[in-house]
């Protein structure tokens, strides 16, 4: 069953880089692109990394350079020393089978005293899982974080990390190990320096080993023939120790050509004891595999491939192991919630930066109108404009009280022109009336005493005075006639003043 | 360590912790982005809405001094239309002692002139309100033929200061020919302590 992802398997050795992007669909798995570049000198010596900088930098330009992107990735486990076995367990089943593996794997002399990573699985379907085998694969830990910290300085996603045989089995399942059961499938690897054999005896790993070459000292020739050695003794090894052994072999050999002779698949099928010896190269190996090919991609790793067949969780080999830690998913898995987090939090920050990009609007807005006010308005004056107001009441209120002091003053006085009075008082004065004495009384009365000729002239005097506009109502006190005054008549009249309030 | 037990804990742990980061970091940027410019701009509305209701104010005010003014200038002038008709102290003292020319300009000869001290007068009794404004009387006795006598009543009240006649008595008089003896009781007001008034 394929699931529609898009993964990138990664097959690094210590000449070439190669990256294989496969797509599973409906249709099965479909190589998209591959794409390969030499390793730089001095980023791998000797099996192991020497420069990490420098090979991520490469695998990153090589996936810029083929505009590979893929979220997920697997990549091949190319450092030394690596240890693939397989543990027949005790018919006691222990009840802790991780610290029992990890005390068999601490025996092997090239991982003593190293910090061990590893994992296991147990080997064949689940019907034959009785039969109580397990597959172990190992190596240093300082190698598995050395590769994570490559790839992830190359910006992969790495899923998983096993060796290149299991990759290559995997790719070849389909044609080559699947469905048969009549013949044991012998597959060998040689890859940089490692000799890796594995025997699939009825669609499972029955065998693996892995054996290291020193190239510089082997020559091709020689190469050869201890390569036709490997392969003879374990088809031997099948024929007298395992009974129940089908006696048919199918053989396939994958080996970079230039560590062997040029008619090496000619040698080696006069040398090894089975009829049925397929020699491939790392170039035409492809063509073992079930993967539709793009045309225009280029010559695909089946390393590349089966790495990324191994993420996108094929029908076909059980090898479940993954050197890969389980914290560094969790790990992964952590990063994923922080960015999720932060990426909600900054989400947050740009909303609140809008809206204080808009209250600091309004806030400016609203302080310009301010501005304008207080530049239009009286809000700078208002201070004197109350001072003021308050002087002008204060004033106001003197000046009234002033005022009104003044009129009470005036109002309280009665006015009189004294001089047109007095005129008055001669025009209405008749010939025969002499005024002997004139005095006033409380300001507005006025007596006048004298002599008349008559009493008609002291009438008609009367009269007279009546007729006065400042005489109120001028009356006849008393007459009298005076005999000793030739009997002239005294007389006393009095009168009021109409006076004028205030004057 | 406190990162190393989070990777290792589960997804609802890990959610919830983002939950609350995201929580806190939203209050915590609401309080440092939001709220303080929130508060800023509140404030500066409120400053709008006073310095608007103060402008108003200041125009109404503004008005309202304008009429003061106006106000004031018509008391002001009413003010001295007033005090014109009162004398001022020096004034009273100037009058006071031109009495005795007035009435011989007038033609009137001047018998007596006796100047009262100025006593307590009712409305100072009265009010403590016209204590600046102080009557101050004087009794003159003049002789003169009646015309004169008319004549020195004429100046002394055709003026712009009032000077009021309280009293008058005249005795024997012929109206051409003869100068009665006069006695005219006047009374003038004046205006003390005049600077506080204006």
């Amino acid at each position: 069953m394929l699931d529609n992802k898009t993964v990138l398997g990664i097959d690094i050795s210590a000449s070439a880089i190669n990256l294989a992007l496969l797509r599973g669909g409906s249709a099965g798995v479909e190589l998209v692109k591959a794409a390969s570049c030499p390793v730089p000198d001095g980023a791998i010596k000797d099996g192991n990394i020497e420069d990490s900088v420098l090979l991520s930098k490469a695998i990153k330009s090589l996936k810029s350079r083929s505009k590979i992107r893929a979220r997920r990735a697997a990549v091949s486990l190319f450092s030394q020393p690596v240890l693939m076995q397989l543990i027949d367990m005790p018919k006691n089943l222990p009840t802790n089978i991780g610290r029992f593996v990890q005390n068999e794997v601490k025996r092997c002399v090239a991982l003593s005293g190293k910090e061990i990573a590893l994992d296991f699985c147990s080997i064949g379907s689940s019907a034959q899982q009785n039969t109580g085998r397990i597959f172990v694969l190992a190596t240093d830990a300082e190698n598995v974080a050395g590769i994570a910290r490559v790839c992830n300085s190359a910006q992969l996603n790495v899923e998983a990390l096993e060796p290149p045989m299991l990759a290559y089995a995997r790719a070849f399942y389909p044609k080559k190990i699947a469905g048969r059961f009549d013949c044991n499938v012998l597959m060998v690897i040689v890859q940089d320096n490692i000799l890796s054999l594995g025997v699939f005896r009825k669609q499972n790993l029955d065998f693996v080993r892995s054996k290291e070459i020193d190239k510089v000292t082997t020559q091709p020739e020689e190469f050869c023939r201890l390569l036709a050695d490997q392969i003879n003794a374990v088809i031997k090894f099948y024929d007298v120790e395992i009974s129940d052994s089908s006696p048919e072999w199918e053989v396939t050999v994958v080996a970079d050509c230039a560590q062997l002779p040029e008619d090496a698949e000619k040698s080696l099928k006069a040398k090894v004891d089975c009829s049925s010896l397929f020699f491939r190269t790392p170039q035409n190996a492809f063509q073992d595999t079930v993967i539709s090919r793009n045309v225009g991609s280029d010559c695909p790793s089946v390393v590349a491939v089966g790495l990324g067949m191994k993420l996108l969780d094929t029908d076909g080999i059980n090898l479940g192991v993954n050197l890969l830690p389980p914290e560094s998913a969790e790990v992964k898995s952590f990063k994923k919630h922080v960015l999720i987090t932060a990426n909600i939090i900054a989400a947050l920050l740009l909303p609140m930066i809008f809206v204080s990009g808009a209250l600091s609007m309004m806030t400016n807005k609203v302080n310009e109108n301010i501005a304008h006010i207080k530049r239009t308005e009286f809000i700078d004056d208002t201070h004197s404009l109350l001072r003021e107001e308050a002087i002008a009441d204060k004033q106001i209120i003197s000046l009234s009280d002033r005022i009104e002091q003044m009129n009470k003053v005036l109002d309280s006085r009665h006015s009189l022109p004294w001089h047109e009075f007095l005129n008055d008082l001669r025009v209405a004065t008749p010939n025969n009336v002499r005024i002997t004495e004139l005095f006033s009384k409380a300001n507005s009365k006025i007596y006048l005493k004298g002599l008349a000729s008559s009493y008609e002239a002291v009438h008609l005097f009367v009269k007279m005075l009546n007729k006065s506009e400042y005489i109120d109502s001028a009356s006849l006190v008393e007459t009298e006639r005076d005999s000793g005054h030739r009997g002239l008549v005294s007389y006393e009249i009095n009168f009021s003043l109409v006076m004028k309030r205030g004057g | 360590m406190l990162i190393d037990n989070l990777a290792k804990s589960n997804r609802l742990s890990r959610s919830t912790v983002s939950a609350v980061m995201i929580v806190i970091s939203a209050i915590a940027m609401y309080n440092w982005i939001i709220a303080p410019r929130a508060a800023y701009l509140r404030a500066v509305q409120r400053h709008e809405i006073v310095a608007g209701n103060i402008a108003q104010k200041s125009e109404v005010i503004s008005k309202k001094v304008v009429a003061k003014r106006k106000e004031l200038q018509e008391l002001q002038e009413q003010f001295t239309k007033l005090r014109d008709t009162l004398f001022t102290s020096e004034q009273a003292k100037e009058f006071f002692s031109d009495l005795q020319t007035i009435s011989e300009e007038a033609g009137c000869a001047v018998y007596s002139l006796n100047i009262l001290t100025a006593a307590p007068s009712r409305e100072r009794q009265q009010s403590q309100d016209t204590s600046y404004i102080v009557p101050r009387s004087a009794t003159l006795t003049v002789a003169g033929v009646y015309e004169k006598i008319i004549r020195l009543m004429e100046r002394l009240q055709v003026r712009t200061q009032r000077v009021w006649v309280d009293s008058i008595k005249m005795e024997i008089f012929d109206y051409d020919s003869a100068e009665p003896k006069c006695d005219i009781t006047i009374t003038l007001y004046t205006v003390e302590d005049e600077e506080a008034a204006v």
